[in-house]
């Protein structure tokens, strides 16, 4: 998208959140109040520094830039987050996305600005002034904090939204609006805004009709671009927000359609397309995203994410029946939908393994892989998990309940002899036992668990785990054993305390092993 | 006695992997009972002194020995020498494994220990976990090898309390049968008692940078790895006594104790005589010849003839030679400026040596309090030599006694407040943030971690997660942390010095460093010599060479000017301390030190000594400064506490200000003897063990009690102890470092010029930055000069022919100095210059550069460098001011390139390039730009131009403060030069101002610095409204109000804006909030880009 070389049929209009980041955590519930003085930080070379405040840090003399260390020392009551540029680049997209609603044409100016190109839209909202009006009051009311402006180029839009006073510049005051401007705000690099500092030059002014020859050859090409940029005397391309997704397919239907049914056909037949696509690539989708949009300009969306890259039909098509069955959101399709898109807005590239060709008794990764996909478009992903093992030394917290997709990598390796050391079995709460022992650290030599008198035969222990004695520091420790009956079944039981100890030490029986 | 030895203990120097002192591990192991116990740190002898004192006070036998940990997949080797030659082999093994890996890591193989192990006992440490098998192989392959060669090897049976331990027990001992090893007991502790597991376990997180809480199966599963009794021993090895009593039977032959490290001392054999005695005893009399042409004065024949028996007595003879010839070398073949200083330095030898210029008659120092046949002590003798120039005196070393006998010795870097907050924080996963915040509780003006601290930081005293974490904080406190090299400290050995302490490779290339700090080679009565690094006297260095360039004629006699032949005890010098008149001035430069000296005022050099010594934590914390100014200013009557004490404290007018003096009184009064003296000098200086001192505390204050001393005094004397504990201040230092004091004080007298000059070409140095040495030499009358591409070299140099007006202050002075130069200005002084590039300029100089592009082509500079020279505004002889010549730099390379320009500069430009009017530059935005690029300006003070403003704001100038009277309610404003919060003023800030008059000196108590904090702090440009209070010429303002002043400064380049932009405040700040909005600050052109120029201020404890 790039802006039209006649500057006076072209409008743009700038956006700044002068405090996005301390905004977003003060969405987020995570700031304190309005009242007390909130910053972010980040690492900069050895020391932390602040990278955002807010209105009340900022009023308290705390400024960016500044060392962490000095801003607590003056401010001893801060809260401090550590900066979060990925974040705040998110809510800025976010923003962005809301700001479709105005134009379509949305760019990112990042860290904290928004670039729409309102050319020929303001009539909708009452003109420019009133435009302005409603981004900013509806921005506001949301919790940011912003600036707009609205100028022939982006480049003047810029700068007057962060350093002009007005909050519109006409196609014939370029020249007088800017003028006055200082040189930082030509979006120039520190480097050349310090130069031309250095060099006496201060406002926009001072430069805009200088001899170009010289002061390109000091001040770098790019001063010289930024400012016919600004005055419209050169072409600035900006990127639109939404790229086009990497892969996709799309279909214009000739009547809107509203039944399931139908729209299951179109997906038949866009996944059909966007497989032969990916065929093509040698790719395979990791996320689905189907758009459907309706007559009434209401777009639906919905993802599906898949475990390992896919790149065919059906298990494509049964992924997203599953998914658009259990969806109310989509079906509400009033007057119906007249396009629809299917995005394979993540790909990764598809590894092709030789077959076995004579499969055994293995575990069908790609088959396992399925059935997760399903279970999680009916479920909900989160809902799919499975158990792995955790480095951990307390029985009882071993094991956990883990995401699907990940897999068993930092479990402990087994023995070597391959013996199993820990039950098959283990209860969710050990059972108190009565057991007969040789102090101080013998093992039981009989115990009654559900009624029934044990004789142990052989035993093994104790294997002393003690409690982390961060979590529990009241916790007594726990000697292990191994023990087998005389009928040949085997138990881990476990003596709480020590003998000698203020209170008597108890027995529990923690698990079974087969 | 019982019938087991703990073997395999590991302290604290298996740096991160065990929890423990050496000195826990002692005390438990008597406590237990054991007959003994075997400490082996992993692959290091690091902690072993430690240990070795630590066993003898506890009076437990003690077992030498390493870990040995390899590289290939053996397993660990716990390795006993059983005499000297094996401990002898077991260094040069460590050596080997240091020498070849980098700093810190200790890299073995088993085929090394095959070729040292001789006369060792090996245990050899499996680490089986349970189900293990498929080790054992390899396990028995290394016990026969090991076996076959050494013979002595055994196998450790640890009891890991895994569930399997029967079974292991079993296992090993089958193995042990069948390859003829012997089956020992242990359990190898990293931990005294259990309630360690904690430390151990954020320990182990620390080292495995990871977090208690994801660490796991990392950490410690029960806390079984500590040391245990005899009886409990038994009774786990009931299937397996032999292992036990196998304990016993091994310590009996690791017979090795480091008591037998009879060190030897390099022969210092002088060509000519038949000893290093007959050597020393001849050089010294010369010396003595030298000093006394008149004669050798009885007294002083006297105490030499004394000196040198009781050196030849205790054998140091060659000690001093050794001494004696590194200064030699430094002084006569190199020229460097050097001094000794330390316990033995000020001795008369010494002084006829040349070690030192201060003649001990003056000072009455007793040589044998520092080395006293009863203490048999090693002598310490520190040497300084000009900082620039000491690694020259350091290769010196190495060459002459080869690297296989000098290295330097190490020092323990240990935990403290900050480290230990921050590591241990990190394993419990706080953010980095948290950790700040609690860390700032610990910060250079605040001791220890109080709970309204913590409230104050918003943290929850009621935490329990956060307060454990301080509790093993304080645990962790102490513990050493890596080993890193000392400054200066080098050991020398007659034999191989790896046959007494391993070496390690240092960060620093080609220098290696011994295993051992300064207090265990003491401990070993190993001798040393500090060569240290001083910037003054470098400065003095300097300015000698200076006068002796420009003014040949200093003194009638035309000799060169040196410490020796500067003129002593003038009163014309004395008259200059009194008036407090000290910037630069070594040591007495400081605020606590100015405002001393006025009430001090020195007149001999006695009182330089006492000078030096008194504003020390020590004196401060025994409250012994305010009673010696008294007696001094005779407003209080000099009294001794006891008979016994007058000869110890006469000097001192009866208050103890020094070292040796607490000492005496413990000795003297409190009944110590001299061994347990230095002990507790030790026991303060090193790590605190509040046990140990609370006991000797106790002995100290009741002994002296029992003496018939008043019991105040008695806690006072113990309080200043403890203040030497902090940092030690002994009178022999004192003495060494006053000389200094007077021979910099006598060239700011007589040579302003020249001082200014030495002290800038030394910098970084001192209190103050160059901007008050400036400043202060220009009110002395020196005329200073700004840097110039064609006048200026790298260093500061003086220029014949200058003089500025003498300040009003110092009109005193008018008869004194002799300056008639003024001082120029180098490129030092200016940011980013490198110097071998301004060497090359100045060189290429010739008759002089004529334009930038001259400076560029014949200069052979950068760009970029011209670019730097321009924002040091230095080509004014050129006609261009720094603006100018900066659009010149900047055009340099852009616009034509480097080859078309000499052939083509000749002929007629017909592209010359089309001008552009650069803006004029105010006067404001050069003196900013002047403290950016230099850090000061020389052409006015930023407050001058300011004075307006500061008029309409009612402040008083710095210079009137003194005709206020007391009490009158003032507002001053200035610079903030210092921040200083002495650990000794409870909370009390002092801060300095400067305005373009003078500094002025605010006090800020502890209350008003809370509420005012963030303009203490933040601002560079500061008000204060406050009460005067003067006392004996010294005016301070004590502070009720701070204001920050800072965005004044703004208005000093702001003008040229303002101007230009008539609208601009309203264009500026459209709205409400964007004028502090922090982007504005950022981009805002006038105001913070001033106020960020100005010095920051510099912050003292």
């Amino acid at each position: 998208m790039t802006a039209s070389s006649r500057p006076q049929k072209r409008r743009w209009m700038a956006l700044w959140l002068t405090r996005l980041p301390t905004d977003r955590l003060k969405r987020a519930g995570a700031a304190p109040s309005e009242a007390r003085p909130l910053a972010l930080y980040s690492k900069k070379g050895n020391a932390f520094a602040l990278s955002a405040v807010n209105a009340c840090a900022a009023e308290a003399g705390l400024r960016t830039g500044m060392p962490l260390a000095d801003a607590r020392a003056m401010q001893p009551g801060l809260t401090a987050f550590e900066a979060d540029e990925a974040a705040d680049l998110a809510l800025l997209k976010q923003i962005a996305l809301w700001c479709e609603r105005f134009t379509p044409i949305v760019a990112v100016d990042t860290p904290d600005g928004l670039f729409l190109d309102v050319s020929g839209c303001a009539h909708l909202f009452g003109g420019e002034a009133a435009l302005i009006e409603t981004v900013c009051t509806r921005l506001k009311a949301q919790g940011f904090a912003l600036r707009a402006a609205i100028a022939p180029t982006p480049g003047a839009a810029w700068a007057c939204a962060h350093f002009g006073a007005g909050r519109q510049i006409g196609p014939d005051d370029l020249n007088e609006s800017l003028a006055p401007l200082p040189v930082a705000a030509l979006r120039l690099a520190p480097e050349a805004i310090a130069l031309l500092k250095r060099l006496g030059v201060k406002t926009i002014g001072q430069i805009a009709h200088a001899p170009r020859a010289p002061f390109a050859a000091r001040a770098g090409k790019l001063a010289m671009l930024r400012l016919d940029q600004a005055f419209g005397r050169a072409v600035e391309a900006l990127t639109p927000l939404r790229p086009a997704p990497p892969i996709f397919a799309l279909r214009r239907l000739a009547e809107p359609i509203i039944t399931l049914d139908a729209v299951l056909i179109a997906v038949n037949a866009l996944c059909e397309d966007l497989c032969a696509n990916l065929d093509r690539n040698g790719v395979g989708a990791r996320l689905l995203r189907l758009s459907l949009f309706g007559v009434d300009g209401g777009v639906r969306a919905l993802d599906v994410r898949l475990t390992q890259p896919e790149r065919l039909a059906l298990p494509m098509v049964r992924l997203l029946r599953e998914r658009l069955s259990v969806t109310a959101g989509t079906k509400s399709a009033e007057f119906g939908f007249e396009i629809v898109r299917l995005d394979a807005a993540e790909i990764a590239p598809i590894i092709a393994r030789e077959t076995d060709l004579a499969p055994g008794f293995t575990r069908d990764a790609r088959a396992e892989a399925r059935v997760i996909d399903t279970l999680r478009a009916r479920l909900g992903v989160k809902r799919v998990g499975r158990l792995a093992l955790r480095p951990v030394h307390a029985p009882e917290r071993a094991s956990v309940h883990a995401d699907a997709e990940q897999s068993g990598a930092k479990a402990p390796a087994p023995p070597a002899d391959g013996v199993m050391r820990r039950p098959l079995r283990l209860f969710p709460r050990a059972q108190l036992i009565e057991a007969m022992a040789s102090v101080p650290d013998g093992p039981p030599a009989r115990f009654r668990w559900r009624r029934v008198l044990r004789e142990v035969a052989r035993a093994e222990g104790p294997e002393r785990i003690e409690p982390d004695w961060l979590r529990a520091p009241q916790a007594r420790a726990r000697d292990y054993y191994r023990v087998e009956d005389a009928q040949g079944r085997r138990y881990w039981l476990y003596r709480e305390g020590h003998y000698f100890d203020a209170d008597p030490p108890r027995w529990f029986l923690h698990g079974l092993f087969a | 006695m019982s019938d087991f030895v703990e073997l395999c203990a590991a302290t604290n120097f298996s740096f991160l992997r065990a929890a423990s002192h050496a000195e826990e591990l002692a005390e438990q192991a008597k406590v237990l009972g054991l007959a003994g116990f075997g400490v082996a740190d992993r692959n290091t002898l690091a902690g072993i002194v430690r240990a070795h004192a630590a066993a003898k006070e506890a009076g437990v036998r003690l077992a030498v020995g390493v870990r040995l940990a390899f590289r290939d997949s053996t397993p660990d080797i716990l390795v006993y020498p059983q005499d000297r030659a094996a401990y002898a082999r077991l260094t040069r093994l460590l050596t080997i494994g240091n020498r070849r890996a980098p700093k810190g890591a200790c890299w073995l193989d088993f085929a090394d220990l095959l070729d040292h192990d001789e006369g060792l006992q090996c245990i050899i440490a499996p680490n089986l976990p349970p189900g293990a098998g498929a080790d054992e192989k390899h396990l028995r392959q290394c016990l026969v090898s090991l076996r076959e060669h050494c013979g002595a090897v055994w196998l450790a049976a640890r009891f890991c309390f895994d569930g399997e331990d029967r079974r292991r027990l079993r296992l090993l001992k089958t193995l042990a049968a069948e390859t003829g090893a012997k089956l020992i007991a242990t359990t190898e502790p990293l931990h005294h008692a259990p309630d360690r597991r904690a430390l151990l376990d954020v320990l182990t997180c620390i080292r495995e940078k990871t977090t208690l809480d994801s660490a796991g199966r990392l950490l410690a599963v029960n806390a079984e790895r500590h040391m245990k009794a005899p009886a409990e021993i038994a009774r786990l090895y009931r299937d397996a006594p032999e292992a036990v009593s196998e304990t016993l039977r091994f310590l009996e032959n690791a017979r090795f104790s480091l008591d037998e490290l009879s060190y030897q001392y390099p022969d210092e054999t002088v060509a000519g005589y038949a000893s290093a005695q007959d050597a020393l005893e001849a050089l010294s009399w010369a010396g003595a010849a030298k000093r006394y042409p008149a004669g050798v004065p009885e007294d002083v024949a006297e105490s030499l003839r004394r000196e040198l028996q009781i050196v030849a007595q205790l054998n140091y003879a060659p000690y001093f030679l050794t001494v004696a010839d590194i200064v030699r070398f430094a002084r006569e073949e190199r020229g460097i400026l050097c001094q000794g200083r330390g316990s033995a330095a000020n001795s008369t030898i010494c002084y006829c040596l040349g070690v030192t210029a201060v003649n001990p008659a003056t000072s009455s120092l007793l040589f044998d309090r520092f080395i006293s046949t009863e203490r048999n002590e090693p002598p310490d003798i520190d040497v300084d030599f000009e900082h620039e120039r000491r690694e020259e005196a350091i290769q010196y070393v190495y060459e002459k006694y080869g690297r296989q006998r000098a290295a330097l010795t190490a020092t323990l870097i240990c935990y403290r407040g900050r480290s230990a907050i921050r590591d241990v924080g990190k394993a419990f996963g706080f953010s980095e943030d948290r950790i700040a915040a609690i860390s700032k509780t610990q910060q250079w003006w605040s001791k220890g971690v109080t709970g309204s601290d913590l409230r104050a930081l918003g943290l929850d005293p009621e935490d329990r997660r956060l307060m454990t974490c301080l509790r093993l904080v304080q645990e962790l406190c102490g513990f050493p942390r890596h080993l890193s090299q000392h400054v200066g400290g080098f050991v020398i050995t007659r034999e191989r010095l790896d046959d007494i302490v391993p070496i390690q490779n240092a960060a620093m290339e080609d220098r290696t460093v011994v295993e051992w700090n300064k207090d265990d080679l003491q401990e070993l009565k190993i001798l040393k010599v500090d060569l240290l690094g001083l910037g003054m006297l470098t400065c003095l260095r300097k300015a000698f060479d200076m006068v002796g360039a420009h003014y040949p004629d200093w003194s009638a006699g035309g000799e060169k000017l040196t410490l020796e032949t500067i003129s002593k005890e003038d009163p014309r010098v004395y008259a200059m301390l009194q008036r407090a008149d000290s910037i630069g001035v070594f040591q007495v430069e400081s605020r606590a030190q100015m405002s001393m000296l006025p009430r001090l005022k020195p007149e001999c050099f006695y009182d330089l000594v006492i000078e030096v010594a008194i504003v020390r934590p020590g004196p401060i914390q025994g409250g012994m400064v305010h009673p010696y100014l008294k007696r001094k200013q005779g407003l209080e009557k000099v009294s001794y506490p006891s008979k016994a004490l007058e000869a110890v404290l006469i000097r001192t007018l009866g208050v103890p200000l020094f070292q040796e003096q607490a000492m005496q009184i413990a000795i003297v009064a409190a009944g110590f003897t001299p061994p347990e003296a230095d002990k507790l000098r030790r026991a303060m200086a090193t790590f605190r063990r509040v046990g140990t001192i609370g006991k000797l505390r106790d002995k100290f204050i009741i002994g002296m009690v029992a003496n018939g001393y008043q019991l105040a005094f008695a806690e006072a004397s113990f309080r200043q102890i403890e203040g030497f504990g902090e940092y030690g201040f002994p009178e022999s230092h004192a003495a060494s470092f006053a000389l200094l004091v007077y021979a910099s004080s006598w060239l700011k007298c007589y040579y302003p010029d020249v001082f200014a000059a030495a002290l800038l070409n030394a910098q970084p140095m001192g209190f103050y930055a160059p901007a008050q040495i400036v400043r202060d030499a220009q009110e002395h009358g020196v005329e200073v000069r700004a840097p110039d591409i064609n006048h200026s070299d790298w260093d500061n140099k003086l220029e014949p022919h200058g003089s500025a007006d003498l300040h009003v202050r110092h009109s005193e002075m008018r008869e004194d100095i002799r300056s008639t130069h003024a001082l120029r200005l180098g490129f030092r002084q200016a940011k980013g210059l490198r110097e071998d590039e301004i060497l090359r300029m100045t060189a290429a100089r010739g008759g002089g550069y004529d334009s930038v592009r001259d400076v560029w082509l014949r200069g052979c500079l950068t760009p970029a460098t011209i670019e730097r020279l321009a924002d040091a505004d230095a080509f004014r002889s050129l006609g261009l001011d720094r603006r100018e010549a900066l659009w010149a730099a900047r055009g340099l390379n852009r616009v034509g390139g480097q080859e078309d320009l000499p052939l083509f500069a000749q002929s007629a430009d017909p592209t010359r390039e089309q001008d552009f009017a650069l803006p004029l530059m105010a006067l404001g935005e050069h003196v900013v730009e002047d403290y950016r690029a230099l850090r000061l300006s020389l052409k006015t003070h930023p407050l001058a131009l300011l004075r307006d403003e500061l008029n309409a704001r009612r402040v008083t100038p710095a210079e009137r403060l003194g005709d206020s009277a007391d009490n009158q309610r003032v507002r001053v404003a200035g610079l903030v030069l210092v921040r200083q919060r002495p650990g000794t003023a409870s909370g009390v800030i002092f801060m300095t101002l400067e305005d373009e008059t003078h500094i002025a000196n605010i006090v800020v108590w502890p209350r008003v610095f809370e509420r005012f904090r963030a303009e203490v702090l933040g601002a560079r440009l500061c008000a204060v409204d406050g009460l005067v209070q003067s006392e004996r010429g010294v005016v301070h303002v004590v502070a009720d109000r701070l204001i920050d002043f800072s965005p004044l400064l703004g208005k000093l380049s702001a003008t040229a804006f303002d101007n230009a932009t008539a609208p601009a405040d309203e264009v500026r700040r459209p709205g409400a909030d964007s004028r502090t909005h922090p982007r504005n600050a950022r981009i805002d052109l006038s105001y913070t880009v001033a106020e960020q120029v100005m010095p920051k201020g510099r912050n003292f404890h």
